[in-house]
């Protein structure tokens, strides 16, 4: 038994180390795919380009620009010479978001009477625009609020603090840094794209090639086939995990909170499941286009669209969110982030870990009953 | 002699299509056989079909004393099997592929290494084992995915088309290879549609549509076909003749073999009738002679449409 999976693996890992191409692409996918994810898809809205209508010309409309730009979320972007001008500025993408400061602004705040300021912004992006729309909103209550207490003072009245003063705490990812939301998700999707397609490809090749019915004559049964087979991809999957977490804490200094042997159990069990769906589709397809296809609909689209990888399943469609329930990544990625940014312990992710357990159980078993009355 | 495979009414549908329609025959232990038929007549789904490859729709078989549908784990112990598309992994060196098959068929490492070198051997490729299998000419990855198959030393095998698509030169050293295989105790089942690789076998097989049509041995086949109407006519202008004796409703099959026209005349008389017609025609120069069948002419004959009218 062991002896024959021993001489299946071998034999798999020396075709593998002879594929270049291949070896290549699991090493650099995962890689690139970090890069790619951890520098271009960014949900931080930061540095907004910000032009000025600056009417009234005064040191206390210099005072209200001044309360944007000292924020990381604005950049300065000009001055913008009249109204008629405002169009182009947004036209021509020389700024998303223009502050108009009215002529009368000084006077009227001297005055502590309800000054109005205007903000155009760019909603081409509609996601964008809500955000900077947030940080405008922050920075003109703030800065309100100050005016009021300044103005009181002046004239006379002790301004006790009343009202609230809001301080926000952020816990986990203080920075709100999305790479550190997105490298455990990246992570599962990886795994997915490894233990799923690149079986099930591995395969249907020797399918397609004819030598999978030469080994089946063989007295090796197809367990130890497939056992010998899923462990090549269940340590590159082990290794690939191992490089998105070592590359990120270097790159987006991400650190692994929670324990390491929890981490590693999780995603041995999620293995368990994800490389049985690539043993199962093979036994359904016999051409490896066909097995990429069906592989990649089932692994690639899902986990990237609805396991919460980059869109909340908190705010899907509800048939959608009934569907992800059925998806093991969706679990997974939930459990990797708890260990991963809260340092969640065994007992606060068990409700993510039961169901990937039953996943682990029920695929395989699907995929052995399958195998002993067709064969592949 | 006991039987190395017994077959009774082996049958195997493909939905409507019937592939092997109720087959029953027997193999001595140590023959050479040879299944003859052309593409899609049921030779390679009845060597699945003994390997234990496909499930057969009904009947059964005993391949080395074992039934291949209640034990087919003891039936692979004792079988090899090479087919046309070949075992070998092209992306693995001579040796790479040895090892792995030794692996799979559970060699120990003294006997690995003991037919690791009868391989290099037999196939003649000693001083190749580092190459990678996909760089070797044919006839040399057709011998060692042969040796490869019979690394256990399996005691029958089952040879699906293996010299498809290979030169004569080629085809005659695996045929070498093939009689020490059988000269060493082995019973060698083999597919063919190249008629003239039937000659290198003791026992022949004729499959036609799924059934068996003729079985025995080449010389007991031409003895049992050797009262044929079949004469030969040489002479100068074969195609003359061949377009003359064509005409007649009694020749129900001709054909040109150089400077001789082959036909079946199934006519009493036939020297004089065919000499009449030729005659007739001012045709002078010929000569007829009875003609003893080759195994392509039973085949020929054998696989045309019995009811059907002659070749026209």
């Amino acid at each position: 038994m062991f002896e024959n999976i021993l001489t299946i693996y071998l034999k798999e890992f020396r075709q593998l180390k002879r594929d270049r191409l291949s070896l290549a692409a699991i090493i650099l996918v995962p890689t690139l795919m970090l890069l790619l994810y951890g520098y271009a898809l960014n949900f931080d809205v930061k540095h907004v380009r910000l032009a000025v209508l600056d009417e009234s010309m005064t040191k206390e409309s210099r005072e209200l620009q001044q309360k944007f730009f000292s924020t990381e979320y604005f950049d300065f972007a000009g001055f913008v010479p009249g109204e008629s001008a405002i169009d182009k500025f947004i036209q021509d993408n020389k700024a998303k978001a223009v502050l108009v400061i009215p002529r009368d602004y000084a006077r009227e705040v001297l005055l502590g009477k309800r000054v109005d300021v205007q903000v155009l912004l760019d909603g081409a992006n509609s996601n964008t625009a809500t955000i900077i729309m947030g940080y405008v909103d922050g920075v003109l209550q703030n800065y309100s609020a100050n005016l009021t207490a300044r103005y009181m003072t002046r004239k006379g009245f002790s301004f006790a603090s009343g009202g609230i003063d809001y301080r926000p705490r952020v816990y986990y990812n203080p920075e709100l840094k999305s790479a550190k939301f997105l490298v455990p998700g990246l992570i599962g999707f990886i795994l997915m794209i490894l233990s799923i397609v690149t079986p099930a490809i591995s395969v249907v090749r020797e399918k397609e090639r004819g030598t999978l019915e030469h080994i089946s004559m063989a007295p090796t049964t197809p367990l130890e086939i497939i056992l010998g087979k899923t462990t090549l991809y269940f340590v590159l999957s082990l290794a690939a995990a191992v490089l998105v977490i070592s590359v990120s804490f270097v790159l987006f200094d991400v650190t692994v909170r929670g324990s390491v042997l929890l981490l590693a159990l999780t995603i041995v069990i999620f293995l368990i499941g994800t490389l049985s769906i690539g043993i199962l589709i093979s036994t359904f397809t016999s051409s490896q286009q066909m097995a990429f296809l069906v592989a990649s609909l089932l692994s690639i689209l899902p986990t990237f669209i609805l396991s919460g990888f980059v869109f909340p399943i908190s705010s899907m469609a509800l048939p959608l969110q009934i569907v992800t329930y059925l998806l093991p990544g969706r679990y997974f990625l939930a459990a990797l982030r708890a260990i991963m940014m809260k340092g969640s312990g065994f007992t606060d992710i068990y409700d993510q870990i039961y169901p990937l357990v039953i996943f682990a159980l029920v695929i395989p078993s699907i995929a052995s009953i399958r195998l002993s009355r067709k064969g592949f | 002699m006991s039987h190395a495979i017994e077959a009774s009414l082996l049958t195997k549908n493909f939905g409507s299509f019937i592939a092997v329609d109720s087959i029953s025959f027997a193999v001595e232990e140590g023959k050479v056989v040879g299944f003859i038929g052309a593409n899609g007549a049921g030779k390679s789904t009845t060597i699945k079909m003994l390997c234990g490859l496909t499930k057969p729709t009904s009947g059964e078989a005993i391949v080395a004393g074992f039934d291949v549908a209640k034990h087919p784990e003891k039936v692979r112990e004792n079988i090899g099997y090479m087919s046309q598309k070949f075992s070998l992994y092209s992306d693995l060196t001579v040796k790479e592929n040895i090892e792995f098959y030794g692996g799979v068929y559970g060699l120990s490492n003294i006997e690995l290494r003991d037919r690791f070198s009868w391989v290099m051997e037999v196939a003649d490729l000693k001083g190749r084992e580092n190459l990678l299998t996909r760089d070797l000419p044919l006839g040399w990855r057709q011998r060692l995915a042969l040796g490869c198959a019979v690394l256990h030393r399996p005691k029958i095998v089952f040879l699906d088309e293996p010299t498809s698509g290979v030169d004569p030169v080629i085809r005659n050293k695996f045929w070498q290879l093939i009689g020490q295989l059988s000269g060493e105790g082995a019973t060698i089942i083999v597919t063919t549609h190249h008629l003239e690789e039937a000659e290198f076998c003791e026992n022949i097989i004729m499959m036609h549509l799924g059934k068996i049509v003729v079985n025995g041995s080449p010389e007991g086949i031409r003895r049992q076909f050797s009262n044929l109407p079949l004469f030969e006519i040489e002479t100068a202008q074969p195609l003359n003749v061949f377009n003359l004796v064509e005409l007649e409703p009694w020749i129900t099959d001709a054909a040109i073999y150089g400077n001789n026209v082959h036909v079946y005349a199934e006519i009493e008389a036939p020297v004089s009738a065919i000499e009449g017609i030729l005659k007739k025609n001012g045709i002078v120069d010929f000569q007829i002679t009875k003609a003893s069948p080759t195994l392509e002419d039973i085949f020929v004959k054998e696989t045309r449409p019995k009811t059907g009218v002659p070749n026209v």
